[in-house]
């Protein structure tokens, strides 16, 4: 392997677009360190990776040449893929494994990265079903349910449309959850369980991978990017909590 | 003991676990482990608070060690790393209703402002509601995680193929 | 129960020439869109649905239906469709592009509103206790049917709004038997799984999509075929369950 081994900033550049992406869509800390390093073993690297909430600043060297490179990379905000993690995951081991060269390294990353998304019209019609099933974890009715379904669906195809259009996701998260919220405020009308269905009506915006991650990034010692990860989804949690305001604001007197 | 509610409880479970799974892009293939997790973790989760009378963050912690557990054992299967499994299989215990108290009762702490004895209540359903809801989140991914340190090396070689080694 | 049938009596003897100037203006502007779709038939169309689902909002709901418990929530509610309908027309989103796919199901749409005090007619009802063409319900059809005839570009906000609506409103006159409304929300189902199909799949081909093409109409068509079982076991239960005590006088 040594004699046709690849150059040293090729390998550090494409591991420093490959842990950021991993980075971007929701990958907690330690997996992306450890499959960043396992990569640049494979080609016989040693690299050193600090990660922070923005930006990543990576170190590869070469114990032998005694070559250095350096790199800091800003981590790109992408829509959160678990499919991506666990395809890029996979990947870090059929490289260590398999011994790729960076070449086919390359196009298979590439491929990985250019599936396609999962299908917005099907999130939309499950997403509507999780929250409908998930007010009737809580006790709801069938009619809270159906109503819950259909405000989701709302909420969600709002959240799917302002995304798209690349609205700030603080706003996208104030008007979705102020919306699903107010579509489901029309189960007042109904003797039913309408605080229920208000209730779990935003439920489907709660930041659950950020929240979970963060929480294991510290856990597993990363605390300064586990926190930054928390202060990020406490951030999108108040957002609901506001749109979900302006809601109870609107019809509170009819909750009492 | 009704069976019945548990198997209703479970299957609705199932459904939101891939509905909001679905929201951030699994693999196609893991959608139907996800489901399984997700119900055993919440069918788990009813039967000890609803039949043992255990209280509703122990409850999430063992319903949570349980994913924990059956992620590291179907991740094997699917070459997934746990926390695409566990993560969306955890959401439907999210204590939604605890936490939509938290933010009522803020609102209305803030209308009765000028009334004490209002505010009281409304400051005690506020504290003990949050209480809830932290410790549950907390306890979800503390639960869920801790099957990684018991097995670090398996953990994570989750993804590595089976066949080269 | 009295107090539903009694809001509807005194909306519609109070108003019913309001309401036939409604119905003449939407019917000369629905012909005109059809024959000569000129920038200015469109805006007015806009405008003219404005203003109807302000006097729903306002008129309907906020003035008429004062005694029903609640009519503030979907007085604010039938508001906040006027507003989209506001943002659409600064937007210039809905395009009222005239599209022949589905011209037979628009038309039947268009038709539906005509038809339900009709029904109501045939079940034995008599003016002024009857359903009329300018009530949320028909309103929502009117609507539908005007979206799938131009359905080149349909803003599915609104449709989902007014699908959310139909679903509350139809929930809320189970209570009091009126078929005629399940009828208009059954036409609008089959409208609102192509309104979906059109804007998510039209252009994609089955490698672009995760996962495939057709499990995502399947998927679409199963909820579509679930609503529309829902709604015929719900007919069928309110049509053979035994009228209420409360109701009799009805039926006088």
């Amino acid at each position: 392997m040594n004699e046709e081994r690849e150059k040293i900033e090729d390998i550090g550049s494409f591991i420093a677009e490959y842990s950021a992406h991993m980075m971007g869509c929701g990958v907690h800390t330690s997996r992306v360190i450890r499959s960043a390093k396992r990569i640049g073993v494979a080609f016989g690297y040693t690299v050193k990776i600090s990660v922070f909430q923005k930006n990543i600043i990576l170190s590869l060297a070469d114990k032998g040449t005694k070559e250095l490179y350096n790199e800091v990379i800003d981590i790109p905000a992408l829509p959160i893929s678990f499919e991506h993690n666990a395809r890029l995951s996979a990947l870090s081991w059929e490289t260590f494994d398999k011994h790729l060269s960076l070449h086919d390294l390359r196009s298979k990353y590439d491929r990985i990265v250019n599936a396609p998304h999962i299908n917005p019209l099907f999130v939309l019609i499950w997403v509507g079903i999780a929250n409908a099933s998930f007010c009737r974890l809580f006790g709801g009715d069938w009619h809270s349910m159906g109503i819950v379904f259909s405000a989701t669906l709302i909420g969600m195809f709002l959240r799917q449309r302002m995304t798209a259009a690349g609205i700030n996701h603080y706003i996208i998260f104030i008007v979705s959850a102020f919306v699903a919220s107010l579509s489901a405020s029309t189960s007042l009308i109904f003797d039913t369980t309408s605080e229920i269905a208000i209730a779990t009506s935003v439920l489907f915006l709660v930041p659950g991978v950020p929240l979970i991650n963060g929480v294991i990034d510290i856990v597993e010692g990363y605390v300064l990017a586990g926190f930054s990860r928390l202060a990020q989804a406490a951030l999108l949690i108040i957002c609901i909590a506001i749109g979900l305001s302006f809601t109870l604001f609107l019809v509170k007197d009819s909750l009492i | 003991m009704n069976i019945w509610d548990i198997l209703s409880d479970g299957f609705f479970a199932a459904l939101a676990g891939v509905g909001f799974g679905a929201i951030s892009d699994p693999p196609l293939k893991a959608f139907r482990y996800i489901a399984l997790l997700a119900a055993i973790g919440h069918a788990c989760r009813f039967c000890l608070i609803t039949y043992a009378g255990v209280d509703i963050s122990t409850g999430s912690l063992i319903g949570a060690l349980l994913i924990g557990f059956g992620s590291l054992w179907l991740g094997r299967k699917v070459r997934c790393p746990m926390t695409v499994l566990y993560i969306p299989a955890l959401l439907p215990m999210i204590p939604g209703k605890y936490a939509y108290n938290v933010v009522f009762s803020q609102i209305m702490f803030l209308q009765n402002i000028d009334s004490p004895a209002q505010r009281a209540i409304y400051m005690d359903m506020f504290f003990s509601n949050s209480m809830v809801s932290c410790t549950v989140v907390f306890m979800l991914a503390a639960g869920a995680t801790l099957p990684i340190f018991i097995f670090p090396k398996y953990a994570f070689s989750l993804t590595r193929d089976k066949k080269i080694k | 129960m009295d107090i539903f049938w009694s809001t509807i009596s005194q909306y519609n003897s109070a108003t019913w020439i309001y309401q036939l100037i409604i119905i003449l203006i939407g019917g000369g502007l629905t012909l005109l869109l059809l024959r000569r779709p000129d920038r200015w038939v469109k805006i007015a169309m806009k405008v003219f649905l404005i203003l109807v689902y302000l006097w729903i909002s306002i008129v309907y709901y906020h003035i008429y239906c004062a005694a029903r418990s609640y009519n503030i929530i979907m007085s604010i509610y039938w508001g906040f469709l006027a507003a989209t309908w506001i943002w659409d027309l600064a937007r210039g989103y809905t395009q009222f592009e005239y599209n022949r796919k589905y011209a037979g199901l628009a038309t039947l749409l268009l038709v539906m509103p005509f038809l339900y005090p009709l029904l109501s007619w045939l079940r034995g009802l008599s003016f002024p206790e009857i359903t009329s063409p300018v009530m949320p319900c028909s309103v929502v059809v009117f609507t539908f049917g005007l979206l799938l005839m131009m359905s080149r570009k349909v803003n599915l906000f609104i449709v989902l709004l007014l699908s959310h609506w139909a679903m509350i409103g139809l929930s809320k006159t189970y209570f009091f038997n009126i078929p005629e409304d399940f009828l208009l929300v059954a036409t609008m189902i089959p409208a609102l799984y192509l309104f979906f199909r059109d804007y998510y799949l039209r252009h994609l081909t089955d490698d672009a999509s995760k996962p495939k093409r057709k499990y995502v109409n399947l998927l679409l068509l199963l909820l579509s075929i679930g609503i529309a079982v829902i709604l015929i076991i719900s007919l069928i239960l309110e049509l053979t369950t035994d009228v209420p005590p409360h109701l009799t006088h009805f039926n006088r």
